[in-house]
This record gives C-alpha cells, sequence and structure tokens, in this order.
C-alpha cells in the first residue's frame, strides 16, 4: 500500500458546476500526458531505422506501429480524464530523492572504491530518507551492513569484489 | 492414468536426493524471509537468489527457485495481515481483511488460515501441472509461430484489460513495456536499436534492472513512511490460530473458488497470482451473504486469495515450461535461469529431460509441505523480523538489490538502470498506472516480434492464414473478443458517469 499522501486540489470536489467539460482529473491527464509523449519519443526514434512493408519487416516496422498505438492510448487516457474529478498526487521527495541518490552515489563508487565505501555511502544517503533520521543509528547501520555484505558476498559466495581499493 | 503415475515416481526420486531436497529447504526458507520483508517481493527475491542457481545444476536451480518464489508469496502475507504493508503485489488483496483480524486481535488466526489455504491453493495448482501439462505438450507440438504469436498477443492483452482500474491505462502500460523491450539488438537484423548511441544499451535493458527498479526501489520509497507509523505489538500465541468451526466451514468454499479462480489465471500466460488474488476476493465478495462483512475481518477475505495466490503461482510453471512463454514476469527470471543453464523450456522440454520436469514438479509437493510444516511453529521467527523497525531494514534491502542487480552482468550501468526505473516506478504509481503490465509487455515483446515476423515470413506475407489456421485464428478471436467487452464496458462505465451527473 504505497502512501502517495493527500491529493492536492480534491476538495474541489463539490464545485457545484455541472458543466462536465471544466472537471479535470489531472492525475489521468499528465499520465497520459506523459504515455503519448514517450510515445512520440519512440515513433520518432522508428524512422531512424528502416521500415519496410508488412510483407517484409524492417527493423522499424513494429516500433513504429506500437509507439503510434501507445501515443493513440495515451491520448485517450488524457480524454477520458476530462469529466471527471482528481488532482494531483503530492509525491513524497524527501524519501525518494534520498534512497534514489543512495543508489546513484553506490553505482558511482562501486567499482573505483570497493563494496565497503559503496554500501555506506548508500546506508547513510538512503537514511537521510527518514523524517526521524538518528545519525549515530544509521552510522552503525552502515558499518554493519557493509561488513555484512562483504562476509556474504566476497568471503562465502567468493563473488569478485573489492572490499576498498584506491581508484 | 499410469503415465500420470510414473511422472510422480520418475519425479519423487529426482526430487528427494539430498542436494535437492536441501536447497528445496534453503529457498522456501529464504523465500519466506524475503517475502515477509517489505519492498522485496517474490520476483526481487527471485532474482537476488538466481546468481547463487548458476552454480547448481538445471534441476536443482529451479527447485531453489521455485520454492523462493512460493516461498515469498506465502511471506508477503505475513506483513500484509500485521502491518498491512504487503510484502508482495499479490499480497494486497490480503490486507484488506488481514489487518482488520490483526486489530480485532486474530492475527493468529489469519496467519494460519493464510498457511492452510495457500497449501490448499498449491496442492490443486500442482495436480493440475500434472494433468493438463502432457496435453498442452502434446497439442503444442502442433504450434506453429502464428499459434505462439496469437496466444502471446492474447496474454498482452489479457494483462492489460483484466481487473484494471482503466484498460486504456493497462493497454499503454503494455504498450511502455513493448517499447522497452524493443531497446537493444534486432534478432532480424542484427541493427541495435534505441540504443542512444551507449554501448551498454545495445544488448538491451538488463530485464532484471527494470524489475528491481519498478518493482522493488519504488515499493521501498513508498513504504518507508508508512511503515513507520505501524509498530506491531501484539502476542501471538498458538491457541489463538485455532479457526472456530464455523469459520472452517465458511472458508472451505472460498479455497475452492480462489483455487480455481488462481489455476486459470496463473496458467494464462500475461496474467498471475496479482490478478487471480483481485479477481478471487472480488467474486467472494459478490456472492457472499453480507458482503458488507469484507474489508472488516471477513475470514474469506483471505481463505480465497491466499488460495488463489498459490494455485496461480504453481500454474504460472505450466506455460512456462511446456511453451516457453512466462506464465507471469517472476516466470520470466526463471526462464532466464533455465536457459543459462542450457535447458530450451518448450514442448520438448517434457520429452527431451523428462527427470527435470517432473523431478521439479514433484519438488513442488515437498515444497510447498514444508511451507506449511515449518511456517506454524516459525511464525515467531517471522514475526521477530517484522518488528525491526523499518529504518534498519530499508537501507540494507536497497543494498541486496543493488548487489543483486550488479552480480549479473558485472556492470555498474545496470545499478543506474535500477535508479532510473526506480523513479520511473515510483512516478507512474503516483499517476496510478498498473506496473505489472509494462513488464509483461517487456518480456513478451522480443517474442512477439520474433513470431510474428517468422509467420510473416513462412505465410509470405498472407496475413488472412493468421485467421484461417484454427488454433491462432480461434485465439485471436478470443482476443478481439476480450478488448471488444473491455471497450464496451468503458463505454457503459462513461455513459454512466455522465448520467450520474447530469
Amino acid at each position: 500500500m504505497i502512501d502517495t499522501g493527500a491529493r492536492v486540489g480534491a476538495g474541489a470536489r463539490h464545485s457545484g458546476s455541472r458543466d462536465l467539460s471544466k472537471r479535470i482529473d489531472t492525475t489521468d491527464l499528465v499520465g497520459g500526458g506523459l504515455v503519448a509523449v514517450i510515445g512520440l519519443a519512440f515513433l520518432a526514434g522508428s524512422f531512424a531505422y528502416e521500415i519496410g512493408t508488412p510483407q517484409r519487416m524492417g527493423p522499424g516496422f513494429l516500433p513504429m506501429v506500437v509507439a503510434g498505438i501507445t501515443t493513440v492510448l495515451g491520448g485517450l487516457v488524457m480524454l477520458n480524464a476530462v469529466g471527471r474529478e482528481g488532482g494531483l498526487p503530492r509525491p513524497q521527495v524527501r524519501p525518494a530523492a534520498a534512497v534514489l541518490a543512495g543508489i546513484g552515489a553506490f553505482a558511482g563508487l562501486l567499482e573505483p572504491f570497493g563494496l565497503v565505501p559503496a554500501a555506506v555511502a548508500l546506508v547513510l544517503v538512503s537514511s537521510l530518507g527518514d523524517p526521524e533520521l538518528r545519525l549515530r543509528r544509521a552510522a552503525i547501520l552502515a558499518v554493519v551492513v557493509a561488513a555484512g555484505l562483504w562476509v556474504i558476498f566476497a568471503e562465502l559466495l567468493g563473488l569478485p569484489f573489492h572490499a576498498v581499493r584506491l581508484p | 492414468m499410469d503415465a500420470i503415475v510414473s511422472h510422480i515416481a520418475l519425479g519423487f526420486e529426482t526430487a528427494v536426493s539430498p542436494t535437492n531436497l536441501a536447497y528445496c529447504f534453503v529457498g522456501v526458507f529464504l523465500g519466506t524471509f524475503m517475502g515477509v520483508l517489505p519492498g522485496i517481493g517474490a520476483m526481487a527475491a527471485v532474482s537476488m537468489l538466481l546468481p547463487i542457481s548458476f552454480y547448481l545444476d538445471p534441476t536443482t536451480a529451479l527447485v531453489m527457485l521455485g520454492g523462493v518464489y512460493y516461498g515469498a508469496e506465502y511471506g508477503g502475507s505475513t506483513s500484509s495481515i500485521l502491518l498491512n504493508l504487503p510484502g508482495t503485489p499479490s499480497n494486497a488483496v490480503t490486507c484488506l481483511d488481514g489487518y482488520p483480524m490483526t486489530q480485532q486481535g486474530r492475527a493468529g488466526l489469519a496467519l494460519f488460515m493464510t498457511t492452510i489455504a495457500s497449501f490448499f491453493g498449491g496442492t490443486l495448482g500442482i495436480l493440475a501441472l500434472y494433468v493438463l501439462a502432457p496435453v498442452i505438450v502434446s497439442v503444442a507440438l502442433a504450434f506453429g509461430p502464428a499459434e505462439y504469436f496469437a496466444l502471446i498477443t492474447f496474454g498482452l492483452v489479457a494483462a492489460a484489460t483484466v481487473a484494471q482500474e482503466s484498460p486504456a491505462k493497462g493497454l499503454s502500460m503494455v504498450g511502455l513495456g513493448l517499447l522497452l523491450g524493443f531497446v537493444g539488438m534486432d534478432i532480424n537484423s542484427g541493427f541495435p536499436r534505441f540504443d542512444l548511441g551507449l554501448l551498454d544499451l545495445e544488448d538491451g535493458i538488463s530485464f532484471i534492472a527494470v524489475a528491481m527498479g519498478m518493482f522493488g526501489v519504488s515499493e521501498v520509497i513508498g513504504a518507508i513512511r508508512v511503515a513507520r507509523r505501524r509498530p506491531f505489538n501484539q502476542k501471538v500465541t498458538f491457541r489463538s490460530m485455532m479457526p472456530t468451526r464455523d469459520e472452517m466451514r465458511r472458508s472451505i468454499g472460498p479455497m475452492w473458488r480462489g483455487a480455481g479462480i488462481g489455476g486459470l489465471f496463473g496458467a494464462l500466460p500475461g496474467t498471475g497470482p496479482s490478478i487471480a488474488t483481485f479477481i478471487g476476493y472480488a467474486l467472494e465478495k459478490r456472492i457472499a451473504r453480507d458482503p458488507s462483512r469484507f474489508g472488516h475481518g471477513a475470514i474469506e477475505g483471505i481463505a480465497s486469495p491466499e488460495s488463489a495466490n498459490n494455485c496461480a503461482v504453481q500454474t504460472a510453471f505450466i506455460p512456462t515450461l511446456t511453451l516457453g512463454i512466462p506464465g507471469s514476469p517472476t516466470m520470466a527470471v526463471m526462464l532466464g535461469a533455465l536457459i543459462v543453464h542450457g535447458v530450451q523450456p518448450g514442448p520438448g522440454l517434457m520429452g527431451d529431460r523428462p527427470e527435470i520436469f517432473w523431478g521439479v514438479a514433484a519438488s513442488f509437493w515437498i515444497g510447498n509441505l514444508l511451507l506449511l510444516v515449518l511456517n506454524i511453529p516459525m511464525i515467531g521467527l517471522w514475526i521477530r523480523v517484522l518488528k525491526i523497525p523499518y529504518d534498519l531494514l530499508y537501507p540494507a534491502i536497497l543494498c541486496l538489490i543493488c548487489i543483486g542487480v550488479y552480480t549479473l552482468r558485472g556492470n555498474s550501468f545496470d545499478i543506474f538502470l535500477v535508479l532510473v526505473f526506480g523513479l520511473a516506478g515510483y512516478v507512474l504509481r503516483l499517476l496510478r498506472f498498473e506496473l505489472a503490465p509494462i513488464l509483461i509487455g517487456f518480456i513478451l515483446g522480443p517474442m512477439v516480434e520474433e513470431n510474428l515476423r517468422r509467420a510473416a515470413l513462412i505465410f509470405r506475407g498472407d496475413y488472412t492464414q493468421f485467421l484461417t489456421r484454427p488454433i491462432s485464428g480461434t485465439i485471436l478471436a478470443l482476443t478481439a473478443l476480450l478488448l471488444a467487452w473491455t471497450v464496451w464496458s468503458m463505454v457503459r462505465a462513461r455513459r454512466r458517469r455522465v448520467a450520474e451527473a447530469g
């Protein structure tokens, strides 16, 4: 059950307007638009490859067809959004940013610096996503996790990781 | 009938070897453990243990990974019931009545019924595997690319439209998945497509990275704030687990119906355990004498989904092993494991390597039995795991995900992919899109293309042959019917909305 937070704009439900075209489900509008944009991007990209004919399909044929259909579907979702009520969801920026930044740190640090620095970075940075962060707890966790990972993956399973190295 | 007996005999002979038994236990145990953890579902668990299976022989690898799969599905329900946090997407439905039961002090009962219902559904699913698989294999030997194309297309449409809030959104997600699947090397022409000039993309996007990112990472992001608010403090005793006779009686019907639904949707490509649980729950609610009990601790609300879930998990192996078409995204990972071992799943598998096929099937019995026998005494262990504060768990989970993805190719780029898809998955969830259809489109996309092009080649461009060939024609007609029915329900729903507002 993902907690997407409160819906912004949901209070406008009983706006009293009977005119359907004035009510828009913003979430679906944005969602459909996103899909349509991605579809268009792939559609444009597919023309870089030979399309061919239905009888002899080139590498660009099926991508073109699928991208076209997907774009239309995105537009359909947007159309359906008219006449329904709905606001935008409120994203949880802090947890999301912390988790994603942590993963990025791990990806960037693993090969040049080794498993331990990467794991420590991941734990510390992603812990920032917790609203009730306790720094000392996170630091201890980082050390424990890094050590545990080293034992399991490098020692027990014999996978080729460096613990720490200089690039 | 003697065929089935000889299959059982061959299977058990393989399955009870000490190695296979040991790895079955390991799989079930680790799977349950990872399923219990919020943020790691069956797919992530199987993906993470996949590299270990490389060192094992094919049968043992499948035995272990299978154990991880249904173990994780079971473990996920523990987290759903106790914390209202599904450990696996298909356990989301169990929260609806499972958590209220915990709030009413009936957590032990809920956990017990989950185990029983899972075992029940799993047993029926395995029976279906024994009975149906040979039948399907004999039919499938006549399958050509047209038939495969039709079947996969049906799976794609089913994934998008069955039990989805908005078919248009579901279909657009399948479309996105298909497009993502096009990235990489085109088999027919040898051209890399959509690779943005990056060497790392020339072989395509790593499926595991997409799966872990979209399902694992985005789930973790969502769970961070939620998990904090729900400490679990009850004591669960053995006595509290026992159902009353009335509760037992009321669960039998749902368990049967759930298994039926689970068996069907598990075996269909494109639909899997998650959809089966939704439909099972919806059905029980509709036919109940007093539907208002649902959502407040109705035992039927757990019995049916859990039976459906485990039955679907077993029957999902049917198309995967007999046709080479994954019955669910997690099955795609299993398929990958098989291919790595040089085993080609498909109609030939049963004939060429019967000891693998039936050995794995027999191990499912053993694994489900292990689940039943171990999890009732071990429930205390799982509860203690859940009591670990989430702020300690989730960084560790993230580390496991990152390392797991890295070990597949040894390329940090894949970890960046996890980041990208984690973000994408989170955004899509916020926008209320279903994520499973993307994965299904992603896996089935290349297969659709390959079979379509091959069939077009064989038919020399005469597309009517797709319809004139009996099997592919029937399946495509069914697909069209499904689409038509979906569009009609959409139009009807919109008309009702207009009427209500006006």
